[in-house]
């Protein structure tokens, strides 16, 4: 397509009103960058030091909080957890006007994110709510991911978004809680597992979309927490004999192997290592369940030790053949 | 010559509706994961929802039972409670050591929970020997009763609170349903005051 038909294309797209001017100059930024500066995305030694910071002025009114408990005041309580909260969050609003001070901004809503739910936890323990309860969590959570996703809309900082998908992922988990309460018709370790593994899934589909837009930073983090506990929740609904699931315990394979193989098409390590290591965690359980007693724990484990190794053998093959370019998604 | 322009002026006005409608497919197959990943979660949640509430209105559990609600310890009581031959017996059980201790620490009532009202009604001894029970524990309907479950209360991914384990449910056929049983006594020990005696037949 020419040059000139691309943007006659454009200016008929938008008299159509079906390309808004933030698509088309999305769809030129993310060209800009990754013909252009690939370390636009690295995360510098400030940045770091900035989240570092604070992370230790979190733990830091946390223990402030726990330290005095009996000898604050209801008010002095609130003030010290969800005001601090609220004023970091409105700081961080005062340095994001200055383009130089973005990350410094970014620092102080990290803060805000980071104490605004024990501010909310203090607050409506001293409200006379029980904290641990599903309905205050959901409460909790919901404010948060509405609070959180508003922030990322209007403001378009990935700092909102990642703290919307963790905010989002407590509501989904203490929602399903709160919907089946003391209810006995779920067992509730499998419970646990089925909920990660949906997690899990999506969080690899999220990723997945991140690697094909603008916000291929999130990549890396979701596909390893994703693929972390999918195979992990998996691995534990196999349970173990005699209490054994045979469907997960015989669907286990295929799913470490589509891991290590969706690796190639993803381009990401994290389905490799982790897709590896749980292999290789796999065999010595089935190895210790099944084969300890006919073969004997000595060969079983020479059997188990040799496939640990061609498992290894298959992981660096996989990395170094398809994996180890430079783009990579980590 | 008209006509011709008419013609030209119809295929590009075909052709940028195609273009139109191969971008708007292209930008909704980009969107496929993201909508993937935000409906899978809502399906789950769908998906428990319906698990606990949907059952429940095609399967309803037919049979009551008798139960009584008191200190079911058989080591302070005078009497205990069993079922023989389909019948409620009384058995004394004469302590050894002080028996008035046993007698003032024992008040012990017998309760009907009504399957159909989610309803208990206490009743007397002679009222409760007249019912025909079954004391097995899953009822004939194929329900029985256990307690509710108990999660941590660790904050995020773990189960949040969920710590009532003096819920009671009648379980069976994939289906749980809460009941309300009559409950007397400090809350911390209102299952242990519980006692199932039989399926009223």
């Amino acid at each position: 397509m020419q040059k000139q038909e691309l943007l006659d294309q454009i200016t008929a797209f938008a008299k159509d009103k079906v390309l808004t001017k933030q698509e088309v100059l999305g769809a030129y930024e993310s060209g800009v960058a990754t013909t252009g500066d690939a370390t636009k995305h690295s995360v510098s030694l400030s940045e770091i030091m900035y989240f570092i910071g604070g992370a230790i002025v979190f733990f830091g009114i946390a223990i402030l909080i726990q330290q005095n408990w009996s000898v604050f005041n209801v008010f002095t309580k609130v003030l010290t957890t969800l005001g601090s909260g609220v004023a970091a969050y409105v700081v961080g609003l005062l340095f994001m006007r200055d383009e130089r001070l973005v990350k410094v901004a970014q620092a102080f809503f990290f803060i805000s994110a980071l104490v605004m739910p024990l501010g909310l936890f203090v607050t409506l323990h001293q409200a006379g709510w029980e904290t641990s309860s599903p309905g205050t969590n959901v409460v909790i959570s919901l404010i948060l991911t509405g609070m959180f996703f508003a922030s990322y809309f209007l403001f378009r900082q990935n700092l909102f978004l990642l703290f919307t998908i963790l905010f989002a992922t407590w509501l989904f988990f203490a929602f399903t809680s709160y919907l089946l309460g003391p209810n006995p018709l779920f067992e509730r370790w499998r419970f646990y597992c089925y909920r990660i593994v949906v997690t899990g899934i999506s969080y690899i589909c999220l990723g997945y979309y991140f690697q094909h837009s603008d916000k291929e930073e999130f990549t890396g983090f979701l596909y390893g927490l994703g693929i972390f506990g999918f195979l992990g929740a998996a691995l534990a609904l196999g349970g173990w004999s005699p209490r054994q699931y045979y469907f997960w315990e015989l669907i286990f394979p295929g799913l470490v192997f589509g891991a290590m193989f969706l690796s190639i098409h993803f381009k990401s390590k994290s389905f490799l290592v982790f897709g590896s290591l749980y292999l290789m965690l796999y065999i010595l359980k089935i190895t210790s369940e099944y084969f300890k007693e006919g073969l004997g724990w000595p060969l079983s484990l020479v059997l188990a030790g040799f496939a640990l190794i061609a498992v290894g053998y298959l992981a660096f093959y996989l990395n170094k053949k398809y994996i180890e370019t430079p783009t990579v998604a980590s | 010559m008209k006509h011709q322009s008419r013609l030209c002026h119809s295929k590009s006005h075909f052709q940028k509706r195609a273009a139109t409608l191969q971008y708007l497919l292209m930008k909704a197959v980009k969107n496929v994961p993201l909508i993937a990943g935000i409906s899978i979660p809502l399906a789950m949640i769908l998906f428990v929802a319906a698990s606990i509430y949907l059952p429940g209105i095609f399967v309803q559990p037919k049979y009551g039972f008798l139960y009584l609600n008191g200190d079911t310890s058989q080591y302070s009581c005078q009497w205990r409670y069993e079922v023989e031959g389909q019948h409620l017996v009384p058995r004394a059980n004469l302590p050894p050591l002080n028996q008035n201790y046993r007698q003032q620490y024992c008040s012990v009532t017998l309760w009907v929970y009504d399957v159909r009202n989610n309803t208990n009604r206490q009743v007397s001894l002679e009222e409760a020997q007249r019912f025909t029970l079954d004391n097995s524990p899953t009822s004939p309907d194929g329900f029985e009763i256990t307690r509710g479950s108990g999660g941590g209360s660790f904050l995020f991914f773990f189960d949040v609170g969920s710590r009532d384990y003096n819920a009671t449910y009648l379980r069976g056929h994939n289906v749980s349903r809460n009941i309300d049983l009559h409950k007397e006594g400090e809350s911390s020990s209102y299952y242990n005051r519980f006692k199932f005696l039989g399926w009223i037949l």
